[in-house]
């Protein structure tokens, strides 16, 4: 059993691409592995949204990807980088993630095209992944430019374009400029196209009522139970206990002093379990 | 002997913004380039959020037609004043006193109600506008059967106030903008005033368009549908931030939204890249942004006329409007030039028909523009408001 963090937009809503990652997990899931989905949208039937983007991603992505064996990354408009983070920010995300993949057995870069990262896709910080990753493009053209790169590996960078989007093709077209009574026909279309948007809404909701995944709005722990738990069960339990004398003691007395005093038994114990 | 006739707004200027504002001045300095002795009278308002008063007081000059200011009175009790208000709101029912509470909760103008009753012997007509206002109400009182209200009625919980439909019974005459407008106030007032008529409304023509200078001041480097007007909840701007939204989630699509006008845009976190407030545009600039957008877009369904569809038009840029606004949707059908909504999916395939079919949106874009020219120019406008007057003071004599 492989345990695989999957971080992209999965369906319902999401168009091709994020039925096409749908597909990936589905496979993997068929194999018997274990998928956790990282999603930015708030409407994905991802078991975490996650809406942080850049450096704070990261540092999340760094506590987190000790639990897995393998990592498929989806480099996405807006996701993992917002597009106005300075080249700074943009080496230090992937010279991080660079220390994250290296623990990593297998790692799996998807792009979208065209290539959703700001400011190009070489430079020295970046050597760590496309040295380790596989990578999926959706264009020659994008291979082409990925090629550049001097530590990846040719035999590593496959094309594989995005399916069809399968609604769209079912749906009936617009009408040309000189169709006669033009407008009563775009609205029919519209309103034809507009009941399968909302039938597919359904559906999504549909599903997600069906298998209830333990989603989380904001970035937190992780709803899945049937990972591995956290390494440091002891620490948990002591930061549990000590919880509560700290609340009331911080009402009571004096609050600055007493998270310092709470911060400094946790750094100890900590420091002790290590 | 000239006519002589009062239009009474409770604002007044051409940097206010606002559709009845709007028509009342335009109609204003219409009929006095026509040799008619117009009066405005008005307040010293700029706001219609604070009616504090921003203008001087007294009489001024505007384009051959005299400007009365005159100063607005808080209200005695704010508390109360929002306190009915919501009830309002809430479509609760409010007792004759409390009906009049809230009508003098919004802002009071005590002198020119002083001004209008001492001097209504002055005029041949007093035009007041719009419907929920105190000057409208309280001036149809001073000057009751010389009185005639442009209502720009719309189908909200004010509408269905008592006092409206005593309002609208007991007036001289009655101009509408459109006819569902019209069909409107025979519900909300079926013993209507008898000397009424659908006078519409008009837009100028502008001399010319410039929608590359105006993208490349604004540094506007996508494609954009527009939103033109208060941004308000009660104008539909906060559903169509998430119906926009929305329609990004379901579809690819290239567009931003881009708004131009008064009150905090207030886009969510998440949609920020994708929204572009402008702000108010002055009158030169603005008919260069409805010719450089790909679609203006409605949202609100309180409109009685809708003068930034009829602008979106004339610029040849194609119109997306709720299925919930009577008038607009009216003016779309009868026009076939614009396109409706029912809710997000529609915008989205609306919006997708904009990007895919740009084409097909021209023809529409220019139906639509025809319509404003054989209709909506002001001409025919004041051409029916003359014919009107002409009609309602023969009956008075």
């Amino acid at each position: 059993m492989t345990r695989i963090l999957v971080l992209g937009t999965v369906p319902p809503f999401g168009g091709p691409r994020a039925e096409a990652l749908r597909q990936l997990v589905a496979d993997h899931l068929a194999m018997g592995d274990h998928v956790e989905i990282w999603s930015q949208s708030e409407l994905a039937a991802a078991h975490v949204h996650e809406p942080r983007t850049g450096l704070a991603l990261l540092a999340r992505l760094a506590t987190r990807a000790p639990r897995f064996d393998a990592l498929v990354l989806r480099f996405q408009p807006g996701w993992p980088f917002h597009g106005e983070e300075s080249r700074a920010v943009r080496a230090a995300f992937f010279a991080g993630l660079g220390v994250v993949v290296r623990r990593l057995g297998d790692v799996t870069v998807l792009l979208d095209s065209p290539i959703a990262i700001p400011g190009g896709v070489g430079g020295r910080p970046t050597r760590e992944l496309w040295s380790k990753a596989s990578v999926v493009v959706e264009t020659e053209a994008d291979r082409t430019e990925l090629l550049a790169i001097p530590w990846l590996d040719p035999s590593r960078v496959t094309v594989s374009p995005p399916p069809p989007d399968g609604r769209t093709a079912a749906l009936p077209g617009w009408p040309k400029p000189d169709t006669a009574d033009l407008r009563s026909v775009v609205m029919d279309v519209v309103r034809a196209r507009a009941v399968a948007g909302r039938r597919l809404r359904r559906s999504g909701e549909e599903v997600l009522a069906r298998h209830q995944p333990p989603v989380t709005t904001t970035a937190g722990p992780t709803g899945r139970t049937d990972l591995p738990a956290r390494p440091e069960p002891e620490l948990s339990l002591a930061f549990q206990a000590l919880r509560a004398p700290t609340r009331t003691f911080r009402r009571v007395l004096r609050p600055d002093l007493a998270t310092l005093v709470a911060r400094k038994v946790l750094r100890r114990l900590r420091a002790l379990l290590r | 002997m000239p006519r002589r006739v009062a239009f009474v707004t409770p604002r007044y200027g051409r940097d206010i913004v606002g559709g009845s504002e709007a028509v009342m001045g335009e109609a204003a300095r219409g009929l006095a380039s026509r040799g008619m002795l117009v009066e405005v009278l008005t307040t010293c308002a700029r706001s219609h959020y604070t009616w504090a008063n921003e203008l001087p007081e007294g009489a001024s000059e505007d384009a051959g037609l005299t400007v009365r200011r005159f100063r607005t009175v808080p209200a005695a009790s704010q508390l109360e004043a929002t306190r009915l208000e919501l009830r309002v709101q809430a479509g609760d029912v409010l007792d004759r006193a409390e009906e009049l509470a809230w009508v003098n909760g919004r802002l009071r103008v005590p002198d020119l109600y002083q001004y209008l009753s001492a001097r209504a012997d002055d005029f041949d007509a007093v035009v007041l506008s719009p419907y929920l206002f105190w000057s409208t109400i309280y001036g149809a009182f001073a000057a009751p059967g010389k009185a005639i209200v442009m209502p720009c009625l719309h189908d909200e919980s004010y509408a269905w106030l008592p006092i409206v439909e005593a309002t609208l019974s007991s007036v001289g005459g009655i101009w509408f903008l459109s006819e569902p407008e019209h069909e409107l106030a025979h519900r909300v007032a079926p013993s209507l005033a008898a000397a009424h008529r659908v006078v519409g409304a008009a837009v100028e023509v502008p001399e010319r368009y410039d929608p590359v200078g105006f993208r490349l001041a604004h540094r506007l480097e996508r494609p954009f549908v527009l939103y033109a007007g208060r941004r308000e909840s009660g104008k539909g701007w906060q559903r169509l931030l998430g119906d926009f939204a929305s329609a990004l989630v379901h579809h690819d699509l290239p567009f931003d939204l881009v708004t131009v006008g008064v009150g905090a845009a207030e886009v969510p976190r998440g949609l920020s890249d994708r929204v572009v407030d402008l702000g108010f545009l002055g009158a030169d600039e603005l008919p260069s942004a409805f010719a450089a957008a790909s679609a203006l877009v409605q949202p609100s369904a309180n409109e009685s006329f809708s003068r930034t569809v009829m602008e979106a038009w004339l610029a040849r840029t194609p119109v997306l409007a709720t299925a919930q606004g009577a008038v607009v949707a009216w003016h779309c059908e009868r026009s076939g030039g614009g396109l409706v909504y029912r809710d997000e999916f529609e915008l989205g395939e609306c919006l997708a028909f904009l990007a895919e079919a740009p084409e097909s949106a021209a023809v529409l874009a220019e139906r639509g523009r025809e319509y404003v020219l054989a209709n909506y120019t002001w001409d025919r406008v004041l051409d029916a408001m003359e014919d009107f007057l002409d009609a309602f003071l023969a009956v008075r004599r």
